[in-house]
């Protein structure tokens, strides 16, 4: 098996994907096969190559990094794409880590977090692993003042699980692993997998965090059983 | 009311002061019988004065009431006069008319109440009121005269604010004054929005270009560990990258500079007219001359000539009555210029004081001779002398006897020191 990861970059500068392409491929273990600096460019090829994750810079030419990951992850729920977005930016804040992952990033990494730092994240990414834990998310909503509100679709969606059902997806919500919670709650591992895509389907996400965020800010408390 | 007072000046007056003393006399009259028609007439008098004569006002107002406190021994309606008095005087005399009225009216007004406390005056126990220790009588003096100066104080305070009011709050140097300074602001902050708007973009192409520049090193860095001669082809982009950056940070700069150049655009020649017109709308008859062919000069020449004409200017607003004449004459010759600013501050000053023409035309020996022997200091003017002598100018100030000042700035090599 190749464990070779693939890498796609859209950077409005020719010169930072240059380094970019020089730290990420000093590994060894990281191939750049798509660089592209129009988003739109990226958009027309992004279902037909198979990248592990894509690194979207903030600053793109046309429209934001945010922006673009909220399209690209519409053509992820449409055509089942898996690759993880990787948000780039010069500088970081709260606000950009909320809209990007509500836009469907798995994670922002900044230029002053150091080279370590992105290629860390990325191969983490690329063994799916989550970057942000419920709670830290639910410290980012609250450092961000951002008030909740009522979702109907997501009431919906919770009053469709019985009991179980709602313990499981609350476990698995709070940062669990689908192991972890088969293994205590002696439940195979596809139940807990169909509860989560009828989870995501339903409220048309394609991330763990896209979900976690909806959750939190819809003021539902899952409990716990 | 003060309107009709300013345009309407002996009607106004006449009008009032008749009907004061037809009122305040009779009441006066029937009140405190034959004896309060001189003092009450002569109170009530004062208003057909205050306006024009203030000094006559407040003499009339004093006179009435000294010969009250020696004949009628109560206090009397037309006291009110004084305070109506006291209103017009406020409003339109000098500040030391009125300084001097509102003393002698609180002083007289005092002496009534303290006569009508402590002396035989029958006017309390007419109302059946009877001091009868001393602490009643020295706070029943305390409150009335307490009462007399809130009074006289309230007076000379609406006639303060009725004439400000009415001379300056909207009024068409008031408004011309606030448009001038909005447009002016509106101006500044619209270019200082633009500018904001091409250092935001200045800056975020700044940005991308040292991440550029960290990117690659960031890249040389780890791709040396591998392939040395990858660190060098990437140390020609960092450098390329860093020029570009530097670039972008160039014209940043300038910017910046010349937003501060913009922001503080100094005055020139040209706006000399609106300060003419500030002048004339201030009560000076304010006139600007030009002779010659004007050159152009820089900004710094242009900002010099301002100063001192604009200091001239204020020197005349400083010590010269309303209503004098101002005159800034320029002199372009091939190669220099020179600036006459004159004022006739001293007759005018004069002629509010004199009534016949020969005290207007006469100056004395001692006049002639201040004018030839005493020379004419100030820190401002030496700072005006400093500036011009920046452009090989010099300046002169010199009183005319009997006339006023004249200052003169010669710049006989304006156009070699400093044309454009």
């Amino acid at each position: 098996m190749n464990n070779t990861i693939r890498v796609g970059v859209v950077n409005a500068d020719a010169d930072i994907t240059a380094g970019r392409k020089l730290v990420l491929e000093s590994t060894g273990r990281i191939t750049l096969v798509l660089d592209e600096q129009k988003p739109e460019d990226l958009l027309d090829k992004f279902e037909n190559y198979l990248i592990d994750v894509l690194l979207v810079d903030q600053r793109l030419r046309g429209m934001s990094g945010v922006e673009l990951c909220e399209r690209l992850t519409k053509i992820k729920i449409e055509q089942g794409v898996e690759t993880r977005l990787l948000v780039t930016a010069a500088f970081g804040s709260p606000r950009l880590t909320f809209d990007a992952l509500v836009a469907g990033a798995n994670a922002v990494v900044t230029q002053d977090q150091g080279p370590k730092a992105l290629i860390e994240t990325l191969v983490s990414l690329n063994s799916r692993k989550q970057q942000q834990n419920f709670e830290e998310l639910k410290k980012l909503v609250s450092n961000l003042d951002i008030d909740a509100k009522e979702d109907p679709v997501v009431q919906v969606l919770l009053e469709s699980f019985d009991e179980f059902e709602k313990k499981l997806f609350a476990e698995i919500v709070s940062g669990n692993s689908i192991a972890s919670v088969s293994a205590a709650n002696e439940v195979a591992g596809y139940r807990i997998r169909k509860i989560m895509q009828r989870a995501m389907d339903q409220l048309k996400l394609a991330t763990l965090e896209q979900l976690q965020l909806r959750l939190i800010q819809s003021g539902e408390d899952l409990g716990k059983n | 009311m003060i309107k009709w007072f300013l345009q309407r000046e002996w009607l106004s007056v006449s009008v009032v002061g008749t009907a004061a003393i037809i009122v305040f006399v009779s009441i006066d009259f029937l009140f405190q019988g034959p004896l309060a028609i001189g003092p009450a007439a002569l109170i009530a008098s004062s208003l057909f004065f205050s306006r024009r004569w203030p000094y006559v006002g407040t003499a009339l107002v004093a006179a009435g009431t000294i010969w009250q406190l020696n004949s009628v021994a109560a206090p009397l309606v037309s006291g009110a006069a004084s305070a109506l008095s006291l209103l017009l005087v406020a409003a339109f005399a000098s500040s030391f008319w009125r300084q001097v009225a509102v003393i002698v009216t609180n002083i007289l007004g005092i002496l009534v109440v303290w006569q009508s406390t402590f002396g035989a005056s029958p006017v309390l126990r007419e109302f059946g009121i009877s001091l009868t220790g001393e602490n009643a009588t020295w706070l029943t003096f305390l409150l009335g005269s307490t009462a007399v100066v809130s009074v006289n104080s309230l007076s000379w305070i609406l006639g303060r604010f009725l004439i400000t009011r009415d001379t300056y709050v909207g009024t068409p140097l008031d408004r011309a004054v606030i448009t001038h300074t909005q447009a002016k602001l509106s101006l500044d902050v619209a270019t200082a929005k633009e500018r904001l708007s091409i250092v935001s973009d200045l800056t975020d192409l700044l940005i991308q270009r040292i991440s550029a520049v960290v990117s690659l090193a960031e890249g040389a860095k780890f791709a040396s560990k591998r392939d040395p001669e990858s660190a060098i082809r990437s140390l020609d982009r960092i450098e390329s990258s860093a020029q570009s950056a530097q670039s972008e940070l160039r014209k940043l700069y300038d910017l910046l500079q010349k937003g501060a150049d913009l922001s503080a655009a100094p005055p020139n020649i040209e706006d000399l007219g609106l300060l003419m017109v500030l002048m004339r709308e201030l009560g000076y008859n304010a006139k600007i001359s030009v002779d010659g062919e004007p050159f152009a000069i820089n900004e710094g020449a242009q900002l010099c000539v301002y100063r001192i004409v604009f200091e001239a200017l204020e020197n005349v607003k400083k010590n010269s009555v309303i209503g004098a004449d101002v005159t800034v004459d320029f002199y372009w010759t091939a190669e220099g210029l020179q600036v006459l600013v004159k004022d006739n501050g001293i007759e005018a000053a004069r002629r509010t004081k004199t009534s016949t023409v020969e005290d207007l035309a006469s100056y004395t020996v001692e006049d002639d001779v201040d004018a030839l022997v005493k020379p004419i200091t100030g820190a401002t003017l030496n700072a005006i002398k400093e500036r011009a002598s920046l452009y090989e100018g010099n300046i002169e100030v010199t009183k005319v006897p009997g006339v006023g000042f004249t200052l003169s700035a010669m710049f006989p090599h304006l156009k070699a020191v400093a044309g454009e």
